[in-house]
């Protein structure tokens, strides 16, 4: 059985497109939202309470907000961080 | 792991991606689907409670614990899917085709390994026949049109699903799949040797 002569003129067509290029390429597309996954190592985690200034911890959790969706990092990593600074500005190791 | 493609929606994309996962747990394997489409369909066959499989809706963070993890992935999705591995149906009629040979034309620039399948074909029309035939002779799959699918898709079911055995020509359709899964399969064992030698 032959092939419909259709399927070589769609064929002919679509290899003379080149990289994502489509029949329609003006109209819009699918944005997707990428997720990024941390990939920081697991580290094991205790609570510790604070007393904080209300106006910072509103600026951390836009911070926080922020991050997860620019670099995947999420509170307890940012926090890590900020001590990590902290220890770095008094010179603890 | 294998990618569910084709922009086409309506082409088969969740169908095959439930059933596939279901002829391989009759294989004894453990498969995985993440359902990549806002739609959902794989996620509502999920949530019957009738799939010997796990369906999620994101990628998780740490390899699963499966041995065959199966993308279901979303119509308008031109972006090409990160499998090596991509099984592209498409229904054997021509607007339906040129869509399957534009996303193919792409998968085969950027070194995708193809696996085509033409689904819903129905042999009593000549013109599909002709399409089917000529699909199956350039190396396609066939998943035929067939109650069994829309008897399954009723109670969320799989063709696979012992509640489905009296269905007529269901061994035929189960034995489509089956063939689908075993290129899948050896599409999957070429990459992990590929990776074995590089490596």
């Amino acid at each position: 059985m032959s092939q419909p002569d259709w399927m070589n003129q769609e064929n002919n067509r679509a290899s003379k497109g080149k990289g994502a290029t489509t029949t329609n390429p003006t109209a819009p597309r699918l944005v997707k939202e990428k997720k990024t996954v941390s990939s920081a190592p697991k580290v094991e985690r205790t609570l510790k309470g604070f007393r904080v200034d209300k106006t910072l911890i509103a600026k951390f959790d836009v911070l926080v907000a922020e991050q997860k969706t620019k670099s995947g990092k999420n509170g307890p990593a940012l926090i890590d961080e900020a001590l990590e600074l902290l220890f770095k500005k008094y010179k603890k190791s | 792991m294998v990618s569910i493609w084709n922009p086409k929606g309506g082409q088969g994309k969740s169908m095959i991606s439930i059933n596939l996962a279901a002829a391989a747990v009759e294989l004894g394997l453990k498969p995985l689907v993440i359902c990549q489409d806002p739609q959902g369909t794989s996620t509502l066959f999920y949530n019957s409670h009738n799939l010997p499989f796990k369906v999620v809706s994101e990628i998780p963070d740490q390899a699963p614990d499966a041995d065959l993890v199966i993308f279901d992935h979303q119509a308008s999705d031109w972006e090409l899917p990160p499998c090596e591995l991509v099984l592209m149906p498409t229904k054997p009629e021509r607007s339906q085709y040129a869509t399957f040979a534009d996303a193919k034309r792409m998968a085969d620039e950027a070194g995708k390994t193809v696996i085509p399948v033409v689904t819903d074909g129905n042999m009593q029309r000549k013109n599909e026949k002709e399409t089917v035939l000529a699909l199956r002779q350039q190396g396609a799959f066939e998943i035929r049109s067939s109650v069994a699918f829309s008897r399954a898709a009723d109670d969320y079911r799989t063709i696979f699903d012992p509640e489905l055995n009296r269905v007529n020509n269901i061994k035929d359709r189960r034995r489509e799949v089956e063939a689908v899964l075993s290129a899948v399969l050896q599409g999957v064992n070429n990459k992990e040797k590929q990776d074995h030698v590089a490596a």
